[in-house]
């Protein structure tokens, strides 16, 4: 496939943004190649009654 | 890839943490990487017997899905403009293998991997034990 690109400005007045978080990307400007990978984890045994943190998997 | 001018007026942030990169300007390869573990604890008292050691998960030692390369896609780009403009630009955080950038990154590859832990106290405490 042939794709054909004409940036004819790129003009950013404000942006407002609270968080960026676990890979990933804010970008003004330009990319040829973005992979962005994530595990998050917070599984119901991720929550422990008193003061044992589990040892096993 | 042809580069432009980041012309940048005001950029404004509380933080940037964990293998995080707040850039303006061109990038040829970047691969910010971090593993997490993450323990709160009800009473936030923590003693060596609190720590978790990352070799018990193997959230952090399996391999990432990551997409195979097959794109054909030829691709031609023109800027018309030589630079890129930025008046304002605001963030709070910026965290765990992420990227601000005002400008190019030819190559990025990221990689996080969070665990959380949550520990609370017994139930049965009563509240003069609990103080």
């Amino acid at each position: 496939m042939n794709l054909e690109v004409h940036n004819w400005g790129l003009n950013v007045c404000n942006v407002e943004i609270d968080a960026i978080t676990a890979s990933s990307v804010f970008l003004i400007g330009d990319n040829d190649e973005m992979i962005l990978s994530s595990f998050f984890d917070t599984p119901p045994e991720a929550f422990t009654v008193g003061a044992i943190v589990p040892l096993a998997p | 890839m042809e580069k432009r001018t980041a012309c940048v007026k005001n950029v404004e942030g509380a933080s940037v943490a964990f293998s995080s990169i707040l850039a303006i300007g061109d990038t040829e390869f970047s691969r910010p990487i971090s593993r997490v573990i993450a323990v709160q604890k009800e009473g936030a008292v923590f003693t060596p017997k609190d720590d978790v050691p990352f070799t018990n998960y193997d959230l952090f030692t399996r391999p990432a899905k990551w997409l195979n390369k097959s794109s054909n896609v030829k691709q031609r780009i023109y800027h018309h403009e030589p630079s890129i403009h930025v008046q304002q630009a605001q963030f709070i955080g910026v965290d765990t293998s992420s990227i601000f950038q005002i400008g190019s990154i030819h190559k990025l590859s990221a990689e996080a991997r969070i665990k959380h832990f949550r520990i609370l106290r017994e139930e049965d405490v009563s509240p003069a034990q609990s103080t």
